[in-house]
């Protein structure tokens, strides 16, 4: 799961994450380009919501992160939506938590501005099925990526986890291939009804 | 064709039940066991789930699996604090505290003396066959099942996302996207004023 709670990982691990969210966030903050801006917050509660329809799988449970999605349309201002959503997740919902805030920002963020940098040039020059595609691997990558960092997060703390991390790459498989249906079909439908939310380069 | 692109993101996005993603853990005493189950916040129960149960020192007394219906229970030798946690073993993690007064009072088979200064209940003439401190503790017992799944539920509930917390965060987002724009129009307003100062 996305949303690892106060009190599981280590300190240098939450330091790390905290550092890197914060300069993930001061990039992002100076190319801020504000025609995004509503893209961003639609995208953003988006996310937020996204994470109260969640599935069981074995002991465990998992929602959409949709980070590859939001990755590819909004380029860097998915750093800020992310960072927000979270905020409001961990106030209104209690998911996640304020302390693990930037190892969780960056969880997330990361993985979607690596899909908007590999995947993004490639998804705005495709069409028809290929769109489709492209968009379904980077909802696929985003989640993957984003299974990898938690589990290593979770082992870095402590060898206990080792066996987590093992876990939670289990439980990501499914959510990969749903994450992958959904960011398809959303971006496959955005190019085809308004090819302009996406292509403006970055 | 089109119109199934939209249809169909929205369909797999409510396909899942509507709940939250928050593991929880409750547990009640009853009598001299410790009953308790473990769910997601506000939906399903976590089956086959850890459990462990420490006492006050951070010794580990036992480690239990949830059955199908997320529950445990365990009866400890004596009353006293256990702390029991709940692991999903890749980050979801819950806590619940079970206090040394929560244990009934009558604690049986001689664990009973730690109570002190109990009060002497005056045997009511209306069961004289059972001697006080059992009395109390059938009572005890009695009231600690009725009300266990009444906590239970209230806790659940009280767990639950509620729909003004969905509303507020999603206006919390909205309200800092227009806070971004207004302040895009100040600094544009400034600029034209600077460059054009009629």
């Amino acid at each position: 799961m996305a949303h690892i709670p106060d009190g599981v990982l280590s300190t240098p691990v939450l330091i790390t994450g905290a550092v890197v969210t914060t300069g993930l966030l001061a990039a992002a903050i100076r190319r801020l380009d504000f025609d995004r801006i509503p893209q961003a917050a639609v995208l953003s509660a988006a996310f937020f919501i996204a994470s109260l329809l969640s599935v069981p799988v074995g002991p465990s449970s998992v929602h959409l992160i949709l980070n590859g999605l939001m990755g590819v349309i909004l380029g860097w201002a998915a750093v800020p939506a992310i960072f927000v959503a979270l905020i409001m997740q961990a106030v209104f919902f209690g998911y996640g938590g304020l302390l693990v805030l930037g190892v969780n920002t960056m969880n997330i963020a990361l993985p979607a501005l690596l899909c908007a940098a590999l995947l993004g040039p490639a998804l705005r020059r495709s069409d028809g099925r290929f769109s489709l595609i492209w968009g379904a691997v980077s909802g696929a990558v985003g989640v993957l990526l984003t299974g990898t960092l938690v589990s290593l997060c979770l082992g870095l703390s402590s060898a206990d986890f080792l066996p987590a991390a093992k876990v939670v790459l289990a439980t990501y498989t499914p959510l990969m291939i749903a994450e992958a249906a959904v960011t398809g079909f959303t971006l496959g439908f955005i190019l085809k009804v308004a090819p302009e939310l996406i292509t403006i380069p970055e | 064709m089109s119109r199934l692109h939209l249809i169909l993101p929205l369909l797999l996005l409510l396909n899942g039940t509507a709940e939250a993603h928050l593991l929880k853990l409750f547990a009640y005493v009853e009598g001299a066991s410790v009953h308790g189950s473990a769910y997601f916040a506000g939906g399903t129960n976590a089956a086959g789930l850890a459990i462990t149960i420490s006492d006050r020192n951070n010794q580990q007394l036992v480690s239990l699996k949830t059955d199908s219906q997320g529950g445990f229970s365990y009866t400890p030798a004596t009353p006293g604090e256990y702390h029991i946690r709940a692991d999903t073993g890749e980050g979801h993690r819950a806590e619940w505290l079970i206090r040394a007064d929560e244990f009934s009072q009558a604690f049986p088979a001689g664990a009973a003396t730690a109570g002190g200064g109990q009060e002497a209940v005056k045997p009511v003439n209306t069961l004289p066959a059972l001697p006080a401190p059992q009395l109390a503790a059938l009572i005890e017992r009695a009231v600690a099942r009725q009300i266990g799944p009444l906590r239970e539920a209230l806790q659940r509930s009280e767990d639950r996302a509620r729909l003004s917390d969905i509303l507020g965060g999603v206006g919390f987002i909205f309200g800092l996207a227009g806070i971004a724009l207004w302040w895009r129009g100040r600094q544009r307003e400034r600029k034209n004023n600077a460059t054009d100062p009629h």
